[in-house]
């Protein structure tokens, strides 16, 4: 599958769960954490695979603005973890995560993906989405979540 | 710009007030983003302490005064945000003090100014209407008074002061380093003043793009090794 067709698919699934959360009078622990797993596993994409292989000098700005983006969600996100569903304070919490995340998604769609197809052929998306793929699919065996909590002092590196 | 709220009651001072430093704030932030564009590293590091200073001065009168006051059953759950997103861009202020060069500082300007537009849309635009409306006249009243007092003391206290000077100067030191390039380097500069027009340089970028080479950019990798040992 082509690398952004991937990504924005995901998206729209980490947005669905996320209103699926919202929505829901009492959240659910683990509805929660597979949300949790999902957008763990999607930064972790990201950040190992999708941003270095689509550096280049017209998308460094907007990638270094998308990790440090990535540092807020992860910071909220480890919050939310420690809170625990139950929590008075969880609610506005996730909210705050869903705004970030749904901001996130739309810089990304609107002003990164149109850059990438100009930096990597449709030859090259394809591959680089399949070994995203990949790669989300052994992450996500392995409760990517967990990892979250040990990112939040600083934003990954533009390997 | 969030829209003007109605109201029969005209505007209360101390919402007038918040919102007066939500425009300030708004306009630092465009002109941190020219000196930022014109790679004034000096003028945006100045300007980027004085917006972390204004924000943090204005979300602890915020946190102390206006959000207790407000407290209602109406306005509780926007309150609770609220103050969350205030948490979300503290941390990013901590971070702006630490900036070790300036694209970075800009990353993080960028999206510190993104999530205040956010926060002060939500607040212009749902709580403040709520609170004015749960508020009497006498309740809102001394809020002003109050906020402006207490705003004045923590000035003086050098409350969200922020000394990024130190990384300026290490921003300094990469400008020098960019001097020392390779010439791949300078075509890749040539190529990059055309980037906005994508059209006229896209032979060009699209080799020097070319995203599965990470070695097509040698001296950034080096610099952002370099800084981090340097902090």
């Amino acid at each position: 599958m082509d690398a952004i067709d991937f990504l924005v698919k995901h998206h729209r699934q980490l947005e669905q769960q996320l209103t699926t959360l919202k929505r829901s009078e009492t959240v659910d622990q683990n509805a929660f954490d597979a949300l949790a797993d999902s957008l763990a596993a999607h930064i972790t994409v990201e950040e190992e695979i999708f941003y270095p292989a689509v550096k280049a000098r017209r998308t460094e700005e907007i990638l270094l603005e998308s990790l440090e983006e990535h540092l807020s969600l992860k910071r909220v996100l480890a919050d939310l973890l420690d809170l625990g569903a139950k929590d008075q304070k969880f609610s506005p919490k996730l909210h705050v995560l869903a705004e970030q995340a749904e901001h996130h998604h739309e810089e990304e769609e609107e002003h990164l993906f149109p850059k990438v197809r100009k930096v990597l052929d449709d030859a090259h998306r394809e591959t680089l989405g399949a070994e995203m793929s990949a790669r989300m699919t052994a992450l996500m065996q392995a409760s990517p979540r967990d990892r979250v909590r040990s990112q939040t002092a600083e934003s990954a590196a533009l390997a | 710009m969030p829209k003007k709220t109605k109201s029969n009651k005209s505007e209360p001072a101390a919402i007038k007030m918040l919102k007066d430093q939500h425009r300030e704030v708004e306009e630092l932030f465009e002109e941190f983003e020219g000196a930022a564009q014109n790679e004034d590293s000096e003028k945006a590091r100045e300007l980027a302490g004085v917006i972390c200073e204004k924000l943090t001065l204005h979300a602890t009168i915020e946190e102390e005064i206006f959000y207790p006051a407000a407290q209602s059953e109406e306005t509780a759950d926007q309150l609770e945000e609220a103050a969350i997103e205030h948490i979300s861009a503290k941390r990013l202020i901590a971070d702006v003090a630490e900036a070790t060069s300036d694209k970075k500082l800009k990353a993080l300007m960028s999206v510190l100014k993104e999530q205040i537009e956010h926060h002060v849309e939500e607040e212009e635009e749902e709580l403040f209407p709520k609170a004015q409306e749960a508020l009497s006249e006498d309740e809102m009243g001394p809020l002003a008074t109050h906020m402006e007092e207490r705003l004045e003391e923590l000035k003086e206290r050098g409350l969200g002061k922020l000394d990024i000077q130190s990384a300026a100067e290490a921003g300094d030191e990469d400008e020098e380093d960019d001097e020392d390039a390779d010439e791949e380097d300078d075509e890749l500069d040539d190529a990059d003043d055309e980037e906005e027009d994508d059209e006229e340089s896209a032979e060009l970028d699209e080799e020097e793009d070319e995203a599965e080479a990470p070695k097509r950019m040698p001296a950034i990798a080096k610099k952002t090794a370099g800084r981090r040992k340097a902090s």
